[in-house]
């Protein structure tokens, strides 16, 4: 009994901590907890959400995608281009999400072809995609989008309904909540319920024995990266109708998040897998964390150290959890 | 209480693991000075019991006296400060340290107060130990890599004087030994022994046993058969006693009805591990494959399924010709292949019996790729029961289990995957003995359902009890096919060597 109640207290450990950092922030700023500020939460989250899930598909295959930040400028920078050039939204979004995916198939093809490890394949896409944008942006300037049509903005500015009307309760539920939503259901389910899920974790568990199980272990990389890249351009789609502009490099900004929400997912999981209900956990708690620090009227680059401070946290609460579960494995071993 | 003339006592010492007693009232003496044999086989107990002398496993119930002390609960510092030591060939030193370096680990202090190393002078210094302690002449700036296994053993050895032991245990020391390095190690134990130290020597090569040790006791099945002093004693005496009578009842009666051939495979050729294998398993038939350490067989067997670094050759399987044999192909085909490496090649130890059972077969149980979990949740229950796997649940994770049932685990998966062919690489490696005769009712039962079985294995016994036909591979070919009906260990051990048994 007492084997079951360490790793769970363990796993729990991050739900406690997101509680309790609920109830600082409530007694800290009492407008933290009104409706309002609460669905300004969610509208902040939606676009870090969208990246953590399609990091959650690499994470899952045992891998890592440091390039999400490169996708999700490259999805950006392409769709204000193409509409710019006076495209239509719908196919600029559609190509800005292949060219994501085609972000996802160069480092698989790293990955898998010449079998390079994820970390330093996705480190080089994200050193030279990066240096793209700065040449395509003239050093970095951003790519504004004045005449950008309705219906591109309100992927990422409208509202599905307003309640109330004063500052305080006023309920903003933005479209892109909805759009994160979709894209997590549809996650959730190709990771929980398909055969493509089950055997993505067994793969990233123990490629061998998947791979000696008959599970097509290069087959679903490839998937799981290209995911990872188009899922991520659509959220630096979304991100750029919220600015109705392309800031180059602004995919760095949820790169670390997304890597710290996806990890505080896993350990909420008794495998240790990464897992959607869990990245959205976590994707929750950084917006909290932000948006509570942001009330308290704590400094910006404040508020960067005390993420910092949560990831580290997070990291070693789920390297205990890990080492808990693995240690009744190695004593029974007879 | 204790007798003088023991260093060591271990009486009434009791060891369960979950679905099986490892070890059952088991009593071991260990005499000052002396050499003393433990032999048994593959899950017999002895190495749980140097398990729990190391303080790695604490038993359920007995005592460990250690010169007349009882001891408490023992940890593995524990045990190095009381003068146990162990030198075996998993425990290796750190590749890239150098022999002086690996020989002091963790002492450097001592020979400066500020823990600042010299290290010409610590080279010296472990130059002259060495040659002190067990007149060796080796340098010591040179890496652990550098030397042969024989050598790195050498150093661990030293390394163990340096602690003033008392008793040291040997585990498997001369699997990997040429036989120069071998009788070097013989004559500093005997050396050893003679200057007061005791030892406990495991090995499999029972002449070697005799030859070195003053007594032997001899395990099965987790219990002390008996304690025997080596002095006229032949090695048939040690094999009748650690085989015990169940050896016969062990095995299944064979089947000797086949059907059409399974497999036919001809000139198969890897890149550098064997040659021109040709071979044919039919439905029904059980075909063993063995050789020495390193013959090919192990490749061979992963090769069937995997197709990696095969160049020339045809692999047929149920009349079909499968060319670029991938794992994916094989097991859709209807192959299914058990690895030796059980936690690293065979289970994903994280996830649960469930997963683990239906990984190969998610086909059959899932429409448009989504998979109908009720499905999965009959046929995992129905599995469970069916082979007897003893787990708390089907959501337990696999590494929970057992060996014997993990490797249930695969056979069930294999099972649920509808495969015809069985490639079973050492299926009974780290199994304990319980589950072992279990196992070979399962292979025995998938036989009699028509599946055919490639057994590759260097357990001999199993082997001739198990197979119809054998094949033995030498130097990465197939030099010799024995009838497994009529086969006798000595005859195989022969062949393995490379010599003709007919």
């Amino acid at each position: 009994m007492s084997k079951l109640i360490g790793p769970d207290l363990t796993r729990y450990s991050t739900l406690f901590a997101l509680l309790a950092v609920i109830v600082i922030f409530a007694i800290v700023s009492p407008a933290f907890l009104s409706m309002g500020n609460l669905s300004n939460i969610l509208s902040q989250s939606a676009v870090l959400a969208i990246v953590a899930v399609g990091l959650t598909f690499v994470i899952a295959s045992g891998g890592i995608d440091l390039s999400i930040a490169v996708s999700f400028d490259i999805g950006a920078m392409t769709a204000v281009l193409l509409m710019k050039s006076g495209m239509n939204w719908l196919p600029a979004v559609l190509i800005a999400i292949g060219a994501g995916v085609l972000v996802g198939f160069f480092n698989s093809l790293l990955i898998v072809k010449v079998k390079m490890t994820p970390f330093l394949v996705t480190l080089g896409t994200l050193f030279i995609g990066e240096s793209i944008e700065k040449i395509m942006t003239r050093g970095g300037e951003p790519l504004y989008l004045p005449g950008a049509g309705e219906w591109f903005q309100f992927l990422g500015r409208g509202s599905l309904f307003v309640v109330g009307g004063d500052d305080g309760g006023r309920i903003d539920f933005k479209f892109s909540i909805l759009v994160a939503i979709a894209v997590a259901l549809a996650a959730h389910f190709l990771l929980s319920r398909t055969v493509f899920g089950r055997q993505l974790y067994a793969l990233g568990d123990q490629k061998e024995a998947a791979a000696l199980s008959g599970v097509p272990v290069h087959k679903y990389t490839f998937y799981a990266f290209l995911l990872s890249g188009g899922i991520c351009a659509l959220a630096g789609i979304i991100g750029s109708s919220v600015l109705t502009s392309f800031v180059p490099l602004s995919g760095r900004y949820y790169l670390l998040d997304a890597i710290g929400a996806v990890f505080i997912g896993s350990s909420l999981n008794r495998q240790g897998h990464a897992n959607i209900p869990g990245t959205l956990i976590g994707v929750l708690f950084f917006g909290i964390v932000a948006n509570g620090l942001n009330l308290s009227g704590i400094n910006f680059y404040w508020q960067s150290v005390a993420r910092g401070v949560l990831i580290f946290l997070i990291l070693y609460l789920d390297s205990a959890a890990a080492r808990r579960r693995l240690r009744p494995a190695k004593t029974k071993a007879a | 209480m204790g007798n003088e003339d023991f260093i060591l006592e271990m009486s009434g010492i009791h060891k369960g693991f979950p679905g099986v007693l490892a070890l059952n009232q088991v009593d071991f003496q260990l005499r000052r000075g002396e050499i003393h044999g433990l032999v048994g086989e593959n899950g017999a107990g002895k190495s749980t019991l140097m398990k729990i002398l190391a303080g790695i496993y604490s038993q359920d119930s007995g005592e460990i006296r250690l010169e007349g002390h009882v001891q408490g609960r023992l940890t593995t510092r524990l045990v190095e400060k009381l003068g146990i030591h162990f030198i075996h060939q998993e425990r290796q030193i750190v590749p890239f340290l150098t022999v002086a370096e690996s020989l002091f680990l963790g002492m450097e202090p001592s020979f400066s107060p500020f823990k600042f190393i010299n290290r010409r002078q610590l080279e010296r210094q472990a130059e002259a130990v060495l040659k002190d302690k067990l007149g060796l002449n080796l340098q010591g700036n040179r890496l652990i890599s550098e030397l042969t296994v024989g050598e790195q053993q050498l150093v661990q050895i030293c390394r163990a004087l340096l602690h003033q032991p008392k008793i040291i245990v040997f585990d498997e020391p001369t699997s990997v030994l040429a036989r120069r390095e071998a009788d070097q190690l013989f004559r500093i134990i005997r050396d050893l022994s003679s200057k007061g130290i005791s030892m406990i020597y495991i090995s499999h090569y029972l002449g070697e046993v005799v030859e070195l040790c003053d007594r032997i006791t001899v395990f099965r099945n987790g219990a002390r058969i008996d304690t025997l002093d080596t002095d006229g004693l032949q090695v048939e005496d040690i094999v009748f006693r650690m085989a015990g009578r169940s050896l016969e009842e062990q095995f299944p009666a064979k089947n000797s009805q086949y059907g059409d051939p399974l497999l036919t495979v001809k000139g198969l050729t890897h890149r550098s591990q064997f040659r021109g294998v040709s071979l044919q398993v039919r439905s029904g038939e059980i075909v063993g494959v063995t050789g020495l350490m390193g013959s090919g067989h192990s490749e061979l067997a992963q090769s069937l399924f995997d197709g990696d670094g095969i160049t020339a050759g045809s692999i047929e399987f149920e009349g079909r010709v499968i060319s670029k044999l991938r794992p994916q192909k094989a097991a859709a085909a209807g192959i299914g292949y058990m690895p030796e490496d059980r936690r690293r090649q065979s289970i994903i130890g994280t996830m649960s019996v469930r997963e683990n059972i239906t990984l190969a077969g998610l086909s059959g149980i899932s429409s448009l790729g989504v998979i109908r979990r009720k499905q999965e949740q009959g046929k995992v229950s129905s599995l469970i029961e069916r082979l007897g796997i003893r787990t708390p649940g089907s959501e337990t994770a696999v590494s929970n289990l057992s060996g014997g049932n993990q490797q249930k685990v695969v056979f069930a998966k294999w099972l649920n995957s509808g495969a015809r062919l069985y490639i079973m690489n050492q299926p009974t490696a780290a199994v304990d003995v319980g589950a072992k005769a279990e196992i070979y009712a399962l292979i025995n039962s998938l036989i009699r359902q028509g599946a055919g079985v490639l057994l590759v294995t260097q357990d001999l016994q199993e082997l001739a009890g198990l197979s119809n036909r054998i094949m033995v591979m030498y130097r990465g070919e197939v030099i010799d096919e024995l009838d497994g009906h009529n086969v006798t260990a000595d005859e195989l051990m022969v062949s393995m060597m490379g010599g003709r048994s007919e």
